[in-house]
């Protein structure tokens, strides 16, 4: 093992135009983000809605279905499948928003960087 | 109350315990190199990893912890299991690829690279042992609890022996051996907690019959079907030493070496006004005569109930100015609650309504006993709420897990999994709670709900063996539970102080071997101190503790993870500064909260504040990002000039081969 390298300055990004790079940056960040947020507030309305459904209209809520209340049967229950299939989705979506970012961005980097970093990952493979 | 040894548990629990060193052992031949010791090689499957994963976050606080306050508190108890299992979302979209493509061990790690400063690693390892020492505390009860139960053995016994066992294991094996041994403690608490439930209810009935049952009679508690007998806790274990009567039916308990009530109280907080609790509300009876009548208020503090004879309460309509109080169209009632000096062992009546138990109705709608103690139960549940969800994304223990993965794709497919592996797990701990309450309600009396998983399977008398062996099970159950999180939680401590403090600050040049030492020294005083600490802790409910780990960790780690892979304006100053605020000053409103609980701080607290001092993520997390946000924007000119490339690496898809590891091996 080698000392960990924690000089900055040293990444062969650094050797790509900052104008590039936040052109880059635009094209990775921003779709991934768009659809973490879309995630997030599918999960998040729901669970913070719960307590104020509870508040306002507990007469409904605790209304017996099957042998659990309503609001049993949503926290207890349900909201474990919501999350599986939230998070299903979600893996299917990064993973090609991520393959179609990487052909865009493929692009936009001069070739000669990106046989460079493939050098440097062998440089560091070879250190092992 | 089981006497003596239970033989069969104890066979079960050995055998978790020699299987888990074994494990431990032959995988650590296999482990050789410094970076197979901290992050297992980075060579781990999806599968395989995501079992670890699961392994190492279902503590104490799932196995035995939400059965335990599911019984005890209903409805509101199960925010737990929920938060637990769907932060891990928050954590995927947000956290997990981002920061595996950073490449990074430790939060740390991810501090020192993403703001180019030494000096920020050294305030972020402090959290990893604040939150890793609030962590183990309720790891500590549970082994104390259940050595106790199966063993009779003193709380300090149990966790003396489990926390040698798991600091030998650590010390041994790091995080390689770890991973296999995680991995093999999932399956094993899934087993645990599902198949002694599906032979319970086929005797006592399904969740859905169970519940139904509660939630027909609204107005009912759990009543004793038989006589039963209850150990008390003494003073030392306050507030678990409190017996709050039921404000229904007469209680009778007798005493047979007799009692000593170190106080007398009313089982409701008087509200403003209200007389106090009327005279023969407590009454002293040998057989059928009746020897002594409380005054009003009660008994003087250190009342001493004789040997042999009954202490007899009767539940009393409150008033105020002797006219009936009535609050909300009903007319309100009360009843006595005592506290035990000393250890104390009580004989219930038959039919007896159980103290410290909720109505049917309190325990299986919202706003119940857990969220509403203060009077504020929509504050306290979405405080909760908010340190759960946001808490996973920043335990240390878990996120290091996700360095094992080969790059950002598998560590979001590795979140997936853990998502739908704890998710399974998480269905069953209230089932065992709502049964627990109509078949074993004795546990509310003394304050021992904590221990249902265990001591529910001992109650089929129809056949003693069977009963035997599946508490057998839980009990081995539980213990992979405290094994593996405690160890987990061991590692990252330990790594953060070799890597961290020993490797980057006392010795930079220290090599490898060197670290290696440091690290196991680590864990063994960190061992030694989560023992200590463990001691502390026994009369809280093990899966509130959790809670609040999870809330420091909300407030501390997860604004620095999320904003620190999401804006690029984060400075290391407002970092720090927000980080330090944040999760110092929940800190420090959980330990006054538990002092108070403890009656060593004897404030009297507005009840609002009340609140937010036992759940302070709602005030918390916002504070921790405001003051990033606001000392980040002041400290403009020091955002790290290559930002944009420290974005890249942790957002471009690996196929550009932009992500390199921060730290090379």
């Amino acid at each position: 093992m080698t000392q960990p390298n924690l000089t900055p300055g040293v990444h062969p990004l650094d050797a790509v135009p900052p104008e590039t790079q936040e052109k880059l940056l635009q094209v990775v960040m921003h779709r991934q983000a768009r659809l973490s947020l879309q995630v997030a507030s599918l999960f998040l309305i729901p669970l913070f809605g719960l307590p104020l459904l509870n508040q306002y209209l507990p007469d409904v809520m605790n209304r017996q279905v099957l042998g659990f209340s309503v609001t049993w049967l949503i926290l207890g229950v349900c909201f474990f499948p919501l999350t599986w299939l939230l998070s299903a989705y979600f893996v299917r979506k990064s993973d090609s928003i991520e393959s179609e970012c990487a052909v865009t961005a493929r692009k936009m980097l001069p070739e000669n960087i990106i046989s460079n970093f493939q050098n440097s990952d062998d440089r560091a493979g070879g250190q092992e | 109350m089981t006497e003596g040894i239970a033989a069969i548990p104890l066979t079960f629990v050995i055998l978790i315990i020699v299987a888990t060193i074994a494990l431990g052992v032959y995988a650590t031949n296999k482990s050789k190199s410094a970076s197979d010791f901290f992050v297992a090689g980075r060579s781990v499957s999806v599968f395989w990893n995501a079992s670890a994963i699961s392994g190492e976050y279902l503590s104490a606080a799932s196995f035995m912890g939400i059965a335990g306050l599911l019984m005890k508190n209903g409805y509101d108890a199960l925010w737990y299991p929920v938060g637990y299992a769907t932060g891990y979302l928050l954590l995927l979209l947000f956290i997990a690829g981002p920061l595996r493509r950073f490449g990074a061990y430790t939060i740390p790690d991810f501090a020192e690279g993403r703001f180019d400063s030494p000096a920020f690693r050294k305030i972020a390892v402090i959290f990893v042992l604040f939150i890793g020492f609030f962590y183990t505390m309720p790891q500590m009860k549970g082994a104390g609890l259940t050595m106790s139960l199966i063993l009779n053995w003193p709380y300090w016994v149990g966790i003396a022996v489990v926390g040698s066992v798991i600091t030998f294991n650590v010390a041994l094996g790091g995080m390689k051996g770890i991973t296999f041994v995680q991995a093999f403690q999932y399956w094993a608490k899934v087993f645990a907690i599902s198949v002694p439930i599906f032979v319970l209810m086929s005797v006592y009935g399904g969740y859905s019959t169970n519940l139904a049952a509660i939630l027909e009679a609204p107005k009912g508690v759990p009543r004793l079907g038989s006589e039963t007998k209850a150990a008390f806790k003494g003073k030392a274990n306050a507030p678990a030493n409190a017996v709050a009567f039921s404000s229904g039916p007469v209680t009778r308990v007798t005493f047979p070496t007799g009692a000593t009530l170190d106080k007398i109280s009313t089982a409701r907080k008087l509200e403003p006004g209200e007389d106090v609790m009327p005279a023969g509300a407590l009454s002293v009876m040998k057989g059928s005569l009746t020897v002594e009548s409380s005054p009003a208020g009660g008994w003087p503090h250190g009342f001493i109930v004789p040997a042999g004879a009954a202490l007899v309460v009767h539940p009393y309509p409150a008033t105020r100015g002797g006219q009936p109080l009535i609050k909300a169209g009903n007319a309100l009632r009360n009843a006595p609650k005592i506290e035990f000096l000393n250890e104390t062992t009580g004989i219930f009546t038959a039919g007896t309504a159980l103290p410290n138990a909720a109505s049917n109705k309190k325990w299986s709608e919202p706003f119940g006993t857990l969220t509403g103690g203060y009077g504020h139960p929509l504050l306290y549940t979405y405080s909760l709420i908010l340190a759960l969800v946001c808490g996973t994304a920043g335990l240390p223990h878990i996120l290091v897990r996700f360095y094992t993965n080969p790059d950002g794709r598998s560590a979001k497919r590795t979140t997936l999994w853990v998502m739908v592996l704890i998710g399974i797990f998480y269905f069953f701990p209230s089932i065992w709670g709502t049964i627990g309450r109509n078949v074993m309600p004795i546990l509310y009396a003394n304050n021992l709900t904590d221990s249902v998983v265990i001591k529910l399977p001992m109650q089929l008398t129809q056949n003693r063996l069977l009963g035997q062996i599946l508490s057998g099970i839980t009990s081995a159950g539980a213990f992979a539970a405290f094994m593996s999180t405690f160890s987990g939680l061991l590692v990252s401590m330990s790594g953060a102080l070799a890597h961290d403090i020993y490797g980057r600050m006392l010795r930079p040049y220290a090599t490898a071997k060197d670290r290696m030492t440091a690290f196991k020294v680590a864990a063994v005083v960190f061992g030694i101190v989560s023992m200590l600490l463990g001691l502390l802790v026994q009369s809280f409910d093990i899966a509130k503790m959790v809670g609040w780990a999870f809330a420091i960790a909300a407030a501390s780690y997860f604004p620095l993870l999320l904003l620190g892979a999401w804006w690029r304006g984060l400075t290391k100053h407002g970092a720090a500064v927000g980080m330090l605020t944040g999760g110092l000053l929940s800190l420090g409103a959980i330990i006054c909260s538990m002092a108070l609980d403890k009656k060593l701080l004897l404030w009297e607290v507005n009840p609002q504040i009340r609140t937010l001092m036992e759940q302070p993520a709602i005030w918390g997390v916002p504070l921790s990002i405001a003051v990033m946000v606001i000392v980040s924007l002041m400290t403009v000119k020091h955002v790290p000039k290559d930002i944009a490339t420290k974005m890249l690496r942790l957002h471009a898809p690996e196929e550009l081969g932009l992500s390199k590891n921060y730290i090379e091996h």
